[in-house]
């Protein structure tokens, strides 16, 4: 692995700028989406908090967003990126089409993962007295962990391909990383040695996301 | 204690219009237990739903002690549910909580510690006797002990009313019973009013002072349970009595002519029922010595409801005709009804029935 051993501190910086990526979008998107998700569950027709136009205009919105190529984002997000962040580029440059990008597609997910909670469920708890909020907190939130979870790891896999997309357009990272030498250059080993590095960061999500989904599985 | 006025439901959607419940009233005294019994689709659910506004009725009132819970504020309705348990058919626990914090779940914001609501929930628990269950999961409970985790969760905040919507539906014959006996149980000793609601009529005649009979949306008959099924005004009401016992069956077996129904001259088989509370004595030995005749019983079916039988006999019946007519006077004064199935005394005149 001549190629990867001749520049340690370049890798190094490649997968700190990825998991910087990863941790700033990722929790964003998690809030955000998980925000969503609820919202989409509580205001729909028989949720505890049903509203219909919010229901409608959340709908449509995420609709929208998730059918926007993420490349597309990209560059249709520069200026707002400018504005948010001061800089387009980097790993700050980043985290603004990172989250627009996850996040509906999560929001879609806990959506889904909260309506497999059984509404019987959610009656006894209004007849014991619980308020939306206490319902969201203390029923939807605590019941789905498991299946929330498993969403959470899905939404984070599916952030470290859109980082290595990202990397391309001068986000830095891995993915730009792996383009820039392994295949600009035809320096075959760090595309190996950074492929092997997003497969084992994956595999460690994706474990995460099982192990808490069954400590949370009675 | 608690009072209907006039309760109306009606369901709308773009297809179709469905008045689940249509201008109910009814009251249930403070310690009853009630029933309300009727086909499935009867709008049963609704009207017990309607009572705790799970579903907010399209008219009409809803009081609880005096007070008007349809009038109330959100925050008022969620204090005042706190004093109405309700219980359902699919026991509807928490899966990710263990029993006792299933227990715990309404003692939250009542200002208690972890430790008090621990000790409340382990108190429930003795009370609907599932002391050892208190750090299970609900997936590891059988249904009876899911419908008493339940009942412990419903209970912990004290309520004035318990609302059981076919809490016994999905559970076997045997756990059933245990499950009513503990209703009836909590009901004595913490003179807890109750409403049952169920499409059982077991169900009634074992655990209910009173009961409602529903059909399309509307009570139609409404009483004390002993009048109530020994006197039925409403085919309804007859036939959730006839589907709890076997008499019907009489019927097909005249039509297969079955060995049984096969009378010599003289014969009648006759329907006895109890129409009102009478002293529980032998009647069949007391009228055949007294009277001189056979009473030979085919079908009985007789409950006991509090101290009274409820139910009948039917039997074949032979010996000299009047004396026959004259049992019969005799059973009428001791208020048995008698009604004529198949009667060969005269040869010349066919059954009626
Ligand atoms: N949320 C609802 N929307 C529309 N129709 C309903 C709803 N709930 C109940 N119904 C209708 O109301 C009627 C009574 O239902 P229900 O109260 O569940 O009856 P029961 O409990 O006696 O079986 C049925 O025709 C049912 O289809
Ligand atoms: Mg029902």
């Amino acid at each position: 692995m001549p190629n990867v051993m001749s520049k340690p501190d370049i890798l190094w910086r490649s997968m700190t700028d990825t998991l910087a990526m990863l941790g700033w979008s990722g929790s964003l998107s998690f809030l955000i989406g998980l925000i969503l998700g609820v919202a989409l569950i509580v205001t729909k027709k028989g949720g505890v908090m049903e509203n219909g136009v919010l229901y409608q205009t959340l709908d449509k919105v995420i609709n929208f967003f998730r059918s926007i190529p993420f490349i597309i984002l990209l560059a249709g997000l520069i200026p707002l990126t400018r504005i948010m962040m001061g800089t387009a580029i980097g790993v700050r440059g980043a985290v603004v089409p990172l989250v627009f990008g996850a996040t509906p597609f999560f929001a879609r997910q806990i959506e889904s993962a909260l309506s497999e909670l059984d509404g019987g469920v959610i009656e006894a708890a209004q007849s014991m007295g619980s308020s939306p909020l206490e319902i969201i907190l203390r029923v939807y939130l605590k019941e789905c962990i498991a299946s929330i979870a498993r969403a959470t790891s899905i939404m984070t896999v599916t952030l470290i391909e859109l980082t290595a997309m990202a990397g391309a357009v001068g986000a830095g990272g891995l993915g730009d990383f792996a383009i820039r030498y392994g295949h600009q250059r035809n320096q075959i080993d760090v595309t190996y040695v950074t492929v092997i590095i997003l497969t084992l960061l994956v595999s460690v999500i994706q474990m995460t996301g099982t192990v808490i989904a069954r400590k949370n599985t009675h | 204690m608690v009072a209907l006025e006039n309760l109306s439901k009606t369901f709308n959607s773009k297809t179709s219009v469905v008045e689940a419940v249509k201008n109910v009233s009814l009251r249930v005294e403070q310690g009853e237990i009630h029933g309300i019994i009727g086909l499935s689709g009867a709008g049963k659910s609704t009207l017990v739903r309607c009572i705790n506004l799970l579903e907010r009725p399209t008219s009409g009132k809803v009081f609880l002690d005096g007070e008007e819970i349809t009038a109330m504020s959100n925050r008022e309705l969620r204090l005042t549910r706190r004093k109405i348990g309700m219980i359902f058919q699919q026991f509807n626990l928490f899966a990710s909580r263990a029993v006792w914090r299933n227990i715990a779940y309404p003692l939250w914001r009542g200002g208690l510690t972890k430790k008090q609501m621990a000790d409340r929930a382990r108190e429930l628990l003795a009370l609907v006797d599932l002391s050892d269950k208190e750090n299970v999961y609900p997936s590891q409970l059988s249904g009876g002990q899911k419908q008493r985790v339940a009942i412990a969760r419903a209970l912990a905040n004290n309520p004035r009313l318990l609302l059981c919507d076919e809490a016994t539906s999905a559970l076997d014959p045997q756990t059933t019973s245990s499950i009513l006996e503990l209703l009836k149980k909590l009901n004595k000793r913490l003179g807890l009013t109750t409403i049952v609601i169920t499409h059982e009529m077991h169900v009634v005649k074992e655990i209910c002072d009173r009961a409602s009979v529903m059909e399309n949306g509307e009570i139609v008959e409404s009483g004390e349970v002993f009048s109530l099924f020994a006197n039925p005004q409403r085919r309804v009401t007859q036939d959730f009595i006839e589907t709890a016992s076997n008499f019907s069956k009489i019927n097909s077996m005249i039509d297969e002519n079955h060995v049984i129904t096969r009378l010599r001259p003289g014969e009648r088989i006759l329907k006895f029922r109890y129409m009102e509370k009478s002293e529980a004595e032998a009647l069949v030995s007391a009228v055949s010595r007294r009277f001189n005749i056979d009473v030979n019983v085919i079908f009985a079916n007789l409950e006991w409801v509090g101290d009274a039988p409820l139910g009948g006999i039917i039997s074949v019946v032979s010996g000299d005709s009047r004396n026959i007519d004259e049992a019969l006077l005799y059973l009428r004064d001791k208020h048995v009804g008698v009604e004529v199935i198949l009667d060969n005394t005269r040869v010349s005149e066919t059954n009626y029935a």
